[in-house]
């Protein structure tokens, strides 16, 4: 029977595909007796070597790919690895009750497995996962079979998983992994970052749902909505299918060389797209789909899955690769916006009742002059390479901006002292996403160089939706004319003063609000890679002139069911005269 | 701090208070095993009734001290004293905390 499971989409696209199920630490151990003790323990070393290789290899690999962030974790599990008291106390399990070795290394690791499980703090019991990770690597090894290693995988499939350790996901093979569906994660977790930066659609925080999915059973993921149907019926498949299609066509025939520049309405009104990037690799992804620059990159991830800070020469090294994959055009940079919710790694563990109102985003830099200092100094040092933008988040008004801007001043100070060469002209703007900032949009504008309308986090807030909460998740509307004001009143404000006003939020990416933002007087959009051909086709659709009637008439109306109804049924007979096939509500 | 030769074994001991913010998490426990292997003796950790050989970077992973934890350091061999004073000065420089 079909199971519809909802969880939260954090890496958009379709897939449809048997499901396998990536559990680790789940071996039917074989228990037997030996009569050769140093011959088993030969086979133990071989095992230890080859496992050396390979983590030598992947740390090289993932090094060279990602980075040397995400790369430290193959150097804690080469530690783990090469722990001789581990290893002796195997050795001398295997000789003492002459025992072959994988019974030994279950019966040896199981020990240090179950203290860990007893620890309170979940800083320690996150090396759980580690140590797993490493007898996993020897047991297949020792037993010779495949490992269950995801990199190995040899057929497409949907990855289903309890969790998935970084090892496990900088590993996957793109060509296979059709998507992604893990049952802990959010956004912000390590493994959303990379499903997105190798564009394999991911959804996350179904719980349970590796017990529910049977492999090699056919599933659809939703990665934009955050749905996954396992067993689908005869009918969902045909209904996917097709949105599938209709995705992959779209986005190939948008991404060919005719996609550059701005796109241009049917009366010749540019509006500038640009990609909203997490790590390096993806700007190429963007300018790939026709992006003029990175409007949104950022720089969580940095920070996030290590145990220490990273340091102004390893973000100034990111920075720079992100400077120069844009080859010229610019990159909005947004200092960090997670809170010590998000570093309780490194800080003082902070239990916060409320994170999302909590110590985060600006408030927390301001706090942490440090941290702060060291990511200014990076991303001002980065400007020599290439045009860069900085952006504030969560500014929630006029004090808070001057507080940072001043920061900023004094860093870039220091930095001339020093004869460090930066950018001396460098546009600095502040996210709106918190209503006190809309409401003083007018005085922001006077100081800022350009906004960058944050709509997700201003839709939770204004409309007080934690959109985590199931109870209250349908509440998140962007249709909400209170939504729909603000952001006149934002867009309104830039224009008076002359300054860009960009969307970086997940209403820049959806087609379906392309009219309405236009006709508001939106100048820029940022968006995920993938969805830039999608809104380049819709926005190509509309002329300006008829944007701003419509836009005019949707800030007259006064229910957000009928302004979604009245969107809904402009965009499909736009796109009914544009494609002359009807796109099913799943591609957008 | 006890010092002592039985049978030729020099043993040294001594309280150390877990300072930095993090506590033995994975980074302070690879500094440990570093140090404790420079040295020919047997270097031990106890907390909380656990005794954990500080030459292995699972055993100290599986102490769970955190920040303010009184742990007790055994060293037992020739060079056992200096093997105690080494992990003392780890301890006490917050293993490079920022």
């Amino acid at each position: 029977m079909e199971i519809r499971l909802q969880g939260l989409g954090v890496s958009p696209g379709i897939a449809i595909a048997p499901v396998i199920i990536h559990a680790r630490g789940r071996w039917r151990v074989p228990v037997y007796d030996i009569t050769d003790p140093e011959a088993e323990l030969e086979r133990f070393q071989e095992a230890l070597e080859s496992t050396r290789e390979d983590l030598l290899r992947l740390y090289a690999q993932t090094t060279a790919a990602l980075g040397s962030g995400h790369a430290a974790i193959f150097q804690a599990h080469l530690m783990i690895l090469d722990d001789t008291v581990f290893q002796q106390e195997v050795a001398e399990m295997v000789r003492g009750r002459r025992c072959n070795v994988e019974h030994a290394l279950d019966r040896v690791s199981r020990q240090y497995l179950d203290r860990l499980g007893l620890l309170t703090e979940s800083r320690f019991q996150e090396r759980h996962a580690d140590i797993l990770d490493v007898v996993d690597r020897l047991m297949s090894r020792l037993l010779a079979v495949q490992p269950r290693r995801l990199a190995d995988m040899d057929q497409p499939a949907i990855v289903i998983a309890p969790d998935l350790s970084p090892s496990d996901t900088v590993g996957l093979n793109r060509d296979l992994v059709q998507a992604i569906v893990v049952e802990a994660g959010s956004v912000t977790s390590h493994s959303a970052i990379l499903a997105r930066a190798l564009e394999i659609p991911a959804v996350m925080g179904i719980a349970s749902v590796s017990a529910k999915a049977v492999p090699g059973a056919l599933a659809v993921v939703d990665g934009t909505d955050g749905v996954v149907i396992l067993n689908p019926e005869p009918e969902t498949l045909r209904k996917y299918t097709a949105a599938r299609e209709i995705f992959l066509c779209r986005q190939a025939a948008y991404a060919g060389e005719t996609t550059q520049g701005p796109a241009l309405t049917t009366d010749g009104q540019a509006i500038v797209l640009q990609a909203n990037i997490e790590l390096p690799a993806e700007v190429a992804h963007g300018l790939r789909a026709g992006a003029q620059g990175v409007g949104l990159f950022r720089t969580e991830y940095l920070f996030l899955g290590r145990e220490d800070l990273p340091g102004e020469e390893e973000q100034f090294e990111a920075y720079v690769e992100v400077v120069r994959a844009a080859g010229g055009e610019p990159v909005t940079i947004r200092t960090l916006d997670i809170g010590g919710d998000k570093l309780a790694a490194y800080l003082q563990p902070l239990h916060e009742a409320n994170p999302q109102m909590g110590w985060r985003a600006i408030r927390f830099c301001l706090a942490h002059p440090e941290i702060f200092r060291a990511q200014l100094r990076a991303i001002l040092r980065a400007s020599a390479f290439g045009p860069v933008r900085i952006m504030f988040p969560l500014v929630t008004g006029p004090d808070e901006f001057r507080r940072a801007r001043a920061f900023m001043d004094r860093v870039a100070t220091e930095l001339r002292e020093e004869s460090v060469a930066f950018a001396e002209e460098i546009p600095v703007g502040a996210m709106i996403e918190v209503p006190s900032a809309v409401v003083t949009a007018d005085i922001l504008a006077r100081e800022c160089r350009f906004f960058s309308i944050g709509t997700n986090d201003l839709i939770q807030y204004s409309l007080a939706v934690d959109r985590v909460n199931e109870k209250i998740a349908h509440l998140y509307d962007p249709c909400h004319p209170g939504v729909i004001r603000m952001i006149a009143q934002v867009v309104n404000a830039a224009n008076a003063r002359g300054i860009e006003c960009a969307i970086c939020g997940e209403m820049a990416g959806d087609p379906l609000y392309a009219e309405l933002l236009v006709g508001l007087g939106v100048h820029t959009l940022s968006m995920a890679p993938v969805a830039l051909p999608f809104v380049r086709e819709a926005i190509a659709a509309i002329s300006r002139e008829e944007a701003q009637r419509f836009a005019m008439q949707v800030l007259g109306m006064d229910s957000a069911d009928t302004i979604r109804d009245l969107l809904t049924r402009r965009y499909r007979e736009r796109t009914l005269t544009a494609a002359s096939t009807p796109i099913p509500e799943t591609a957008r | 701090m006890a010092m002592r030769a039985d049978s030729g074994i020099m043993e040294a001991r001594d309280d150390i208070r877990v300072i930095n913010t993090l506590g033995v998490h994975a980074r302070p426990a690879s500094m440990i095993v570093e140090t404790a292997l420079k040295f020919q003796s047997n270097v031990y950790i106890q907390y909380k009734g656990n005794m954990v050989n500080a030459k292995s970077i699972m055993g100290l992973l599986t102490l769970g001290a955190a920040q303010g934890s009184q742990l007790t350091v055994i060293c037992t061999g020739p060079d056992a004293q200096d093997a105690l004073e080494a992990i003392r000065q780890l301890f006490a420089s917050g293993f490079g905390e920022a």
